[in-house]
């Protein structure tokens, strides 16, 4: 076998490594609706509004090797229809995320929490260099228009490189995990916040039982 | 009972989004949010600009209740109901409730082309008016065109000329009740009346019929009576969100009272604004001009013609500092005799404002004012204000 083959082959056999699944259901709390969007003055708005987008809960892993990576890839939140594209967001350490405006009029995105303080000033449609803000300390971060007070969204920063957010019912799949024990958590806001330890085992689904797992005051 | 209770989900005390109540089909929706603002004024006496107290320092609370509603996705109601000490500081010391809006909008379409909106709002004039709440507005007070008292007497139609201090007499302007005088427009014009309104990615429109017209005390506003209507117009271009220009135009009759031998109808206060606004990033930088013309009976026309630019720059996350230079400039009238006098002083305003955003609901902000009066020297030029917004 000559030698590039051989590095190919194990290479295949690494990208392969047997790894497992964890589901589950979050259930997410009666979330307060939106405020009406409905601008009290003229002049700020100029097309469409669209509906805020469904409630949704970040979840992720923590254990031996689930640290976040040293340089996570960058990501986007967009604004689009005077709406966040996501109501929340889940990003490992270190992520730096963009916020484009794909909307006619400005937006101001900025954040008053202290897991990140910054506020991206007033960006026009389409704007490139689109504002950006990277996280660095773990945490749940809420976003705002200073504009449009009904825009609203969660970036919830975490030490950890396997995650992903439940869809509006409150149910997720994390696939990809490397067998061993782990802790689940999950938020959805500040106070609503669940975890519970799970085993992964190779090539297998393993449910994660947050009933038995009241939220974390 | 339980049954027409079970549909509503009260969502109580997220701070800034107030209460939020409806049914989860959305159909229906009633978003109830309090606030409170306080600020202490300070300064020379006779206070400057509208204020209405006397002392060297003024406490001025001003507990507000933001009502929207909406059914289905076109027809929204807004209401503003407030307890303060006047709706200018001062001007009503006792503490006063007031409904400052009341307005029911009707959006024709899915997006912003065509609104119709019926009720007491703030007046389509300008750019100032839509961003004049607590926390929209960089400075504490309103700027010149919008809280200056000129010479010209709404309540006594058959001599409305201030004839103290410049132009004769013994009493100055800034003595005298500011209740009983105008400005060229009074605050943001909470009158009653109705309008169509839209924007589009690059024009806005607007046009009202509403009872008072722009120089009237907010008294005036209250009153549901349109034999003397007042028609205001805008139409606005933004070749992109960073530039913006407005033209407001405006038309009624300014004597709030009727006098003998005075017809309203003959009296009218025209009016032309232009309003220019550019932003990035952490800039805002706007302004406005107004030219103003009160017609009279046996004083000719009395125009004004005021000016002001105003800037914001964002030092750090919700930190922000403010300046902002005015200047109001007007004609003489003609006295008995003939002779030219003049009917108001010309008015230089320089601001100085910051503010900083503690938290999304909280909001510090504080201020000083120089106003100089020509030839009114006991007219007050300091003005120190200090002022903290919490919306619940």
């Amino acid at each position: 076998m000559r030698l590039p083959t051989f590095f190919l082959l194990l290479a295949l056999h690494a990208e392969a490594a047997p790894t497992g699944t964890v589901t589950g259901t979050i259930p997410l709390p009666a979330r307060p609706r939106g405020r009406i969007a409905v601008e009290k003055y003229t002049g700020t708005i100029s097309g469409k509004v669209s509906p805020p987008p469904p409630p949704r809960a970040g979840v992720w892993i923590e254990g031996s090797g689930t640290a976040a990576p040293a340089a996570p890839p960058r990501i986007a939140l967009n604004q689009k229809g005077y709406q966040f594209a996501q109501s929340l967001l889940v990003v490992p350490l270190r992520t730096t995320v963009e916020f484009p405006n794909d909307d006619p009029d400005f937006h101001n995105v900025f954040s008053l929490s202290r897991t990140k303080r910054f506020d991206a000033g007033r960006y026009k449609k389409s704007e490139r260099p689109a504002p950006t803000a990277t996280f660095d300390k773990a945490g749940l971060v809420r976003l705002q228009c200073e504009i449009h007070d009904h825009m609203k969204a969660v970036i919830l920063v975490v030490d950890s490189r396997y995650f992903t957010t439940t869809d509006a019912t409150g149910k997720f799949t994390l696939s990809g995990l490397p067998p061993g024990t782990y802790t689940v958590h999950a938020q959805f806001d500040e106070k609503a916040k669940w975890s519970t330890s799970v085993t992964i085992s190779a090539g297998k689904t393993t449910a994660a039982d947050f009933a038995s797992n009241p939220s974390v005051p | 009972m339980k049954a027409l209770l079970f549909p509503f989900a009260a969502a109580a005390a997220c701070a800034q989004d107030g209460i939020i109540l409806g049914p989860a089909d959305g159909t229906f929706q009633i978003d109830i949010r309090p606030s409170l603002e306080a600020v202490i004024w300070s300064g020379d006496t006779p206070a400057p600009a509208l204020l209405g107290y006397d002392d060297d320092a003024f406490f001025a609370p001003r507990f507000s209740l933001d009502v929207d509603a909406a059914a289905g996705e076109h027809l929204t109601f807004h209401s503003t109901t407030r307890w303060d000490r006047g709706f200018d500081a001062g001007s009503a010391p006792d503490g006063e409730l007031r409904i400052d809006e009341a307005f029911l909008r009707w959006r024709a379409f899915d997006d912003q082309r065509l609104n119709f909106q019926l009720g007491k709002y703030a007046s389509f004039f300008g750019s100032w008016s839509g961003q004049h709440d607590f926390f929209d507005d960089p400075f504490l007070l309103a700027p010149l065109p919008y809280s200056q008292l000129i010479g010209v007497s709404p309540t006594s139609p058959g001599s409305p000329l201030n004839t103290g201090g410049p132009g004769g007499g013994s009493v100055p302007l800034s003595l005298k009740s500011k209740d009983q005088w105008a400005s060229m427009i009074w605050g943001a014009g909470y009158g009653i009346g109705g309008g169509a309104f839209g924007s589009t990615e690059h024009f806005d429109y607007a046009l009202e019929v509403k009872n008072a017209a722009l120089s009237s005390h907010p008294d005036a506003w209250q009153e549901i009576n349109f034999s003397h209507p007042t028609v205001t117009a805008r139409v606005g271009y933004r070749p992109d969100a960073t530039w913006a220009f407005g033209l407001s135009a405006s038309r009624g009759s300014w004597p709030e009272v009727n006098a003998v031998g005075v017809d309203r109808d003959d009296l009218v206060q025209n009016s032309l604004g232009l309003d220019l606004r550019w932003a990035r990033h952490d800039w805002i930088v706007s302004g406005e001009v107004v030219l103003t013309e009160f017609e009279t009976a046996r004083s000719g026309d009395l125009q004004a013609a005021t000016w002001f630019v105003q800037a914001r720059y964002k030092v750090s996350p919700g930190v922000w500092l403010a300046a902002r230079i005015g200047q109001m400039l007007a004609n003489e009238a003609v006295g008995p005799g003939g002779a030219a006098f003049a009917w108001q002083s010309d008015v230089w305003r320089a601001e100085l404002g910051g503010g900083w955003r503690i938290r999304p609901n909280v909001l510090l902000k504080a201020g000083y004012t120089f106003t100089h009066t020509e030839d009114d020297p006991v007219a007050g030029e300091h003005l120190w204000g200090t002022g903290i917004g919490w919306r619940f």
